[in-house]
């Protein structure tokens, strides 16, 4: 099965070609989805490659400066979104994946965890579990209520920008007006702190705009599906890249590891955005929802199995 | 922090991106020269113009 020493944070032999299937396969869900595939990555890397956690989130972070900077040259073709909200929030984006990363190195120092059935968990596995269920299950669940809704509706939600709770409710001055995607009197101090979250996420879990930033920027500031999706792909690509820098100066970083799923999802994606012209969005929606949930009965199966 | 870790970060983030621009141009060269086999529609345009394309990142 062409087993090979990776080195760098991994201790056994891992399989080649088992990765590149891995790499196209999250490829193609994330090209079919429109999703980076870091929350499907981190936990197959650790679940079925026994790959150590932060190598793994590290590893995740790396591929994602390939697959993002495609993204960015692909949105600033398209001439989408509001630059802007990114700039707003690189500032606590990059502190927040300082952050993330600090906590990752942290609970690796914290070892491992005898279980009930006599193995070592390392500490840091059981935490990225927990907060992998948690927040997929948030992903999860307002993926599929919107899609759910949306059968009814001619005009599909997400068409136009309907200001979301975070620009009506949260009322921080000072406010900054972004006439481009209809908003106006957008709290700034809201937005870095969202950009706080999203890179402490990126640096901590090794995700990135998929299951958290969108959902954010849809649901919660508003943006039409159009302009959310033009939001923040330089924010991302930064974010990846100066946590791929921090998470190497820790030892997180495996070049060969990553580049082998880089190779295997660039190809990947290509099929599964060829399927996006096949499949109304509503049906995406709900298939992500459903990909989503899975991920999470099987993390949590893995928790389960480990305390039992 | 000794230079050698300093490079491979550097690295860690420059191969990745150069590969993510090879595959951008690559696909972009496969995407202008599919348009051009596609039969052309109503307006002259091909089909694929005249439809909106949905870019990745549309459909959550």
């Amino acid at each position: 099965m062409l087993l090979v020493r990776l080195g760098a944070g991994i201790g056994h032999a891992v399989s080649l070609p088992a990765l590149a299937v891995i790499g196209l396969f999250v490829g193609y869900f994330a090209g079919m989805f429109g999703v980076g595939g870091g929350f499907l990555l981190t936990p197959v890397l650790i679940y079925a490659f026994g790959v150590p956690p932060a190598v793994s989130v590290g590893s995740a972070l790396s591929q994602k400066c390939g697959t993002s900077i495609s993204s960015f040259l692909k949105y600033r073709r398209l001439g989408r979104g509001e630059p802007r909200i990114d700039f707003v929030m690189l500032g606590g984006s990059l502190v927040g994946v300082d952050a993330g990363t600090r906590t990752l190195a942290a609970l690796s120092a914290l070892g491992s965890m005898r279980s009930p059935t006599g193995d070592n968990v390392p500490i840091v596995q059981i935490v990225l579990d927990v907060l992998f269920i948690v927040l997929l299950s948030f992903t999860a669940y307002y993926t599929f209520r919107d899609a759910w809704t949306a059968r009814r509706n001619l005009v599909p939600r997400g068409d136009t920008t309907i200001p979301g709770p975070l620009v009506t409710k949260v009322r921080i001055p000072p406010y900054l007006n972004l006439p481009n995607v209809q908003l106006e009197a957008v709290s700034i101090p809201m937005l870095c702190y969202l950009g706080f979250l999203l890179g402490f996420a990126s640096g901590l879990m090794g995700i990135g705009g998929g299951v958290l930033f969108m959902p954010l920027l849809l649901y919660g500031i508003g943006l039409s599906v159009k302009n959310a999706a033009g939001t923040g792909v330089l924010l991302l690509f930064v974010t990846v890249a100066v946590g791929t820098i921090e998470q190497s100066f820790h030892g997180f970083v495996n070049l060969r590891l990553s580049m082998c799923i880089l190779i295997g999802s660039s190809i990947g994606a290509q099929f599964g955005a060829l399927t996006t012209y096949y499949l109304p969005n509503r049906i995406l929606r709900m298939l992500f929802a459903v990909l989503v949930a899975i991920t999470v009965i099987m993390i949590a199966w893995d928790l389960l199995r480990i305390f039992h | 922090m000794p230079w050698n870790a300093i490079v491979y970060a550097l690295i860690c983030v420059i191969v990745p991106v150069a590969w993510g621009l090879v595959v951008y141009f690559i696909s972009n060269k496969v995407e202008h020269a599919a348009l051009k086999h596609t039969p052309k529609g109503q307006n002259g345009t091909t089909l694929r113009d005249e439809s909106d394309p949905i870019p990745l990142d549309y459909n959550i």
